[in-house]
């Protein structure tokens, strides 16, 4: 990956928006996932936003600057016995949430699997609604702070997997869960930790193809979750494992393999959408791929 | 026009009489209407593209419809031109037990999808009320709700993958059989996008497990404070029922008129409580449905619950749901008219919304009674009135604007599953700001970024739809 050529300090939501002002491309929200990102350079932006921590327990909603550290935030939530239900944050992760999990925006730019995603869903179905800095330097909101609302469009669950092609979140609300009632219901699993230099490969299939992908890629398995039907293997970054129908696979330090989104159909949405929301190419260009 | 439409889908399945202009020219919305100018009822995704591609070639609107049970005109043709309806789109195309998902075309009711795995121990989740009739594509459109989505989740939760005609009328795949795949994803702008993204014309939906054990009760509370109270001490209490819904003594009195529900007199409210459990969740769902049941007792009874009654049988726990689901139909016996509204609120702020609900009913003079997803928030106000006179007419619209309003100030949204329509377009702004509507309206030009796919909904101030946002004048009913 090439380096940053420079790196510009953000102590304010003023401060952010001189940068998208001045900078013709900027890199930001990566951090830990950066063996998952695509390779790219950019100004990078190192926020240091005023934080902002909202819980409200009763209605089992946080409101949280979307720079907030999750671990941080985890334990805050857990004073009041809630919790987000990412299996990352609870005492079975998977190699990627062990060795990837930082801050919350990065979570969300990436939306990697995690082992109680067959529970407990992820951060599409988490996130409430957002506040946003659009390319043009505009914030705006999407979404509420309630756990149900279908009033207009939901932008704020387009930029989950978005790796900041679109804007950058600057709060984010989730709905939480009590923490004992999914403390209950974690199961011990197994797994081996990942070195985040080395190549991964991650693999999601149906579940009736799932034994046959596990066995596929036993001499290089990891760890597998077998609610989610996904499998984590230290494949070497030339090889390839046998594809499924409908399957889906996420690549860790192979370069331009990091991000396969194969689909053409999709493609052009995406290439759509970044030309809707960042014309001139600003906001992590390349982050999804050539687009 | 019917020539060139009939060529596409058949002579059969194109309406344009009399008889068809007035029955498509509302939804269950039927406070808007606006007849179209021909109806087609196409049976394939192809031949819903061809329609598209005319409409697009001729400039003409066109307008997405399932039942027509949606509840804020999202489904009624408000510049007129062409209903696409999916009546004719009813095939469950494949069931795949082993991968616990259905792919069904988007006219299927939603009750249907559960009965095509229901053998095998599965169910479709989203239960909206309409769930006999409304259909997979509607559900789509509206992100539709219903008791069970404060453990369940609503449609969002449920769709894998979906085909959407495009409003050029190309066909696209939205989602993957496999979920959360890396990147992007659109579909939770199309599940939810009220039809304007585009026409779903079929998807792969998941199917989950039917429960193991299933308990039902009926807390009785002495006053409507009180159980608000107990649903903000369930949730609060780290307890996940699948259902917690409330019917306030109005809608009581009226069950008991119509259906001779039987309840304590000192009752001011009942919340119907269901807990569940699946074999998946726990080893012993019985028993983990009796501890959580013990558990909301316990909650129920501190806040003042005068009874409480566990179904102690199926027919019983029937009893109990018929009771929530016939609530509206019973206050058809106190008015002539009765306009049902729906808002949502932070669950913690129930006791103060219930309060200001009352007050707005006296001081507009209006019968207000409450029957609602309580667990979510998610308002239902049911105003009754007489229509034929014009004094009483104003108090409700006042009234429901009001309500409305009262949601968004205490950090709720104006609609938790009916949707914004044509119903809520001027109340949208009450949520958010010119440049949040900007975002948004951002967000649909990735799909739509003409003015032909069910034009004047969802967003406010669009190009040509003047005559419906003055006819509405934001009235929430």
């Amino acid at each position: 990956m090439r380096p940053a050529t420079e790196r510009v300090e953000v102590p304010s939501i003023e401060a952010l928006a001189d940068a998208l002002e001045r900078h013709d491309a900027v890199r930001f929200g990566i951090g830990k996932h950066a063996p998952f990102a695509l390779p790219g350079g950019a100004v990078e932006l190192d926020f240091d936003l005023p934080e902002h921590l909202d819980i409200e327990p009763a209605d089992l909603v946080v409101s949280a600057s979307a720079q907030t550290n999750l671990y941080g935030l985890q334990d805050r939530l857990a004073e009041h016995r809630l919790c987000l239900p990412h299996g990352g944050l609870f005492a079975n992760p998977d190699p990627v949430s062990a060795a990837c999990l930082g801050a919350l925006d990065e979570a969300i730019y990436f939306g990697l699997p995690h082992p109680l995603e067959a529970q407990f869903g992820s951060w599409r179905d988490w996130i409430l609604g957002a506040t946003v800095m659009l390319a043009d330097g505009i914030v705006a909101k999407s979404g509420s702070r309630v756990v149900k609302s279908v009033a207009g469009y939901d932008v704020h669950k387009m930029l989950v997997g978005s790796r900041g092609a679109f804007g950058v979140l600057l709060d984010v609300t989730l709905r939480l869960q009590p923490l004992d009632y999914v403390a209950n219901r974690v199961r011990p699993r197994g797994g081996s930790s990942w070195d985040t230099e080395k190549p991964l490969w991650v693999q999601r299939t149906l579940p009736t193809d799932f034994p046959a992908a596990l066995s596929a890629a036993e001499p290089w398995l990891i760890d597998h979750d077998r609610p989610s039907n996904t499998l984590y293997a230290a494949l070497p970054s030339e090889a390839e494992l046998p594809r499924f129908a409908h399957d889906w696979v996420l690549r860790a330090n192979c370069g331009e393999a990091n991000l396969l989104i194969a689909d053409p159909r999709n493609r052009r949405l995406i290439e759509r959408a970044k030309e809707v929301f960042d014309p001139k190419r600003k906001l992590n260009p390349g982050a999804l791929g050539a687009v | 026009m019917i020539r060139s439409l009939a060529s596409i889908v058949g002579e059969d399945a194109v309406a344009a009489g009399p008889d068809a202009k007035k029955a498509y020219d509302t939804d269950a919305y039927p406070i808007e209407r606006h007849p179209p100018d021909v109806v087609v009822l196409p049976q394939t995704t192809q031949q819903v593209a061809e329609v598209v591609r005319w409409c697009v070639a001729y400039e003409v609107p066109f307008t997405p419809r399932g039942a027509g049970t949606g509840l804020s005109g999202g489904a009624m043709a408000a510049k007129g031109g062409v209903i696409v309806s999916t009546k004719r789109m009813t095939e469950i195309l494949e069931v795949d037990i082993e991968n616990r998902m259905v792919r069904a075309q988007a006219g299927v009711p939603n009750l249907k999808l559960t009965r095509a795995v229901e053998a095998f121990g599965l169910q479709f989740a989203p239960d909206p009320s309409s769930q006999s009739v409304s259909t997979l594509g509607g559900n789509i459109a509206e992100n539709a709700g219903g008791p069970h989505t404060l453990k369940g989740g609503v449609t969002h939760q449920h769709v894998l993958s979906l085909t959407l005609v495009d409003p050029v009328g190309d066909i696209v795949e939205i989602g993957s059989r496999v979920p959360g795949a890396p990147g992007p994803s659109f579909m939770g702008l199309v599940v939810g996008g009220e039809g304007t993204l585009g026409i779903v014309t079929e998807a792969w939906v998941r199917v989950v497990p039917t429960p193991a054990a299933v308990s039902t009760a009926l807390a009785a509370f002495p006053t409507i404070r009180g159980a608000t109270e107990a649903v903000s001490g369930i949730i609060a209490a780290g307890l996940v029922p699948s259902a917690l819904e409330l019917m306030d003594r109005g809608i009581l009195e009226a069950l008991r008129a119509a259906f001779g529900l039987a309840y304590p007199n000192q009752a001011e409210a009942l919340l119907l409580v269901e807990c569940d459990c699946t074999v998946e969740s726990s080893p012993s769902p019985a028993r983990e449905v009796e501890r959580e049941m013990e558990a909301v007792e316990e909650v129920c009874r501190s806040l003042g619950c005068i009874e409480f009654r566990i179904a102690r049988d199926e027919t019983e726990r029937q009893h109990f749901w018929k009771a929530r689901k016939k609530g509206i139909g019973a206050m058809g016996r106190v008015a002539p008219t009765i306009v049902t509204h729906d808002g949502v609120i932070p669950r913690s702020k129930l006791p103060e919304m219930l309060d200001f609900v009352a007050e707005v009913g006296r001081t507009h003079r209006v019968f207000v009674a409450n029957l609602f997803h309580a667990g979510d928030g998610n308002l239902h106000p049911c105003i009754a009135f007489d229509d034929r006179i014009p004094e009483q007419v104003a108090a409700a619209v006042a009234a429901g604007e009001e309500i409305v309003a009262k949601c968004v100030e205490l950090g709720g949204s104006v609609t938790g599953e009916h949707g914004v329509g044509i119903e809520k377009i001027d109340l949208l702004k009450l949520m958010f700001a010119p440049e949040d509507l900007r975002l948004q309206a951002m967000s649909k030009s990735i799909f739509n970024s003409g003015s032909l796919c069910n034009p004047c909904k969802v967003l406010p101030d669009q190009r040509g739809c003047v005559e419906h946002m003055r006819r509405v004048g934001g009235v929430a009913w």
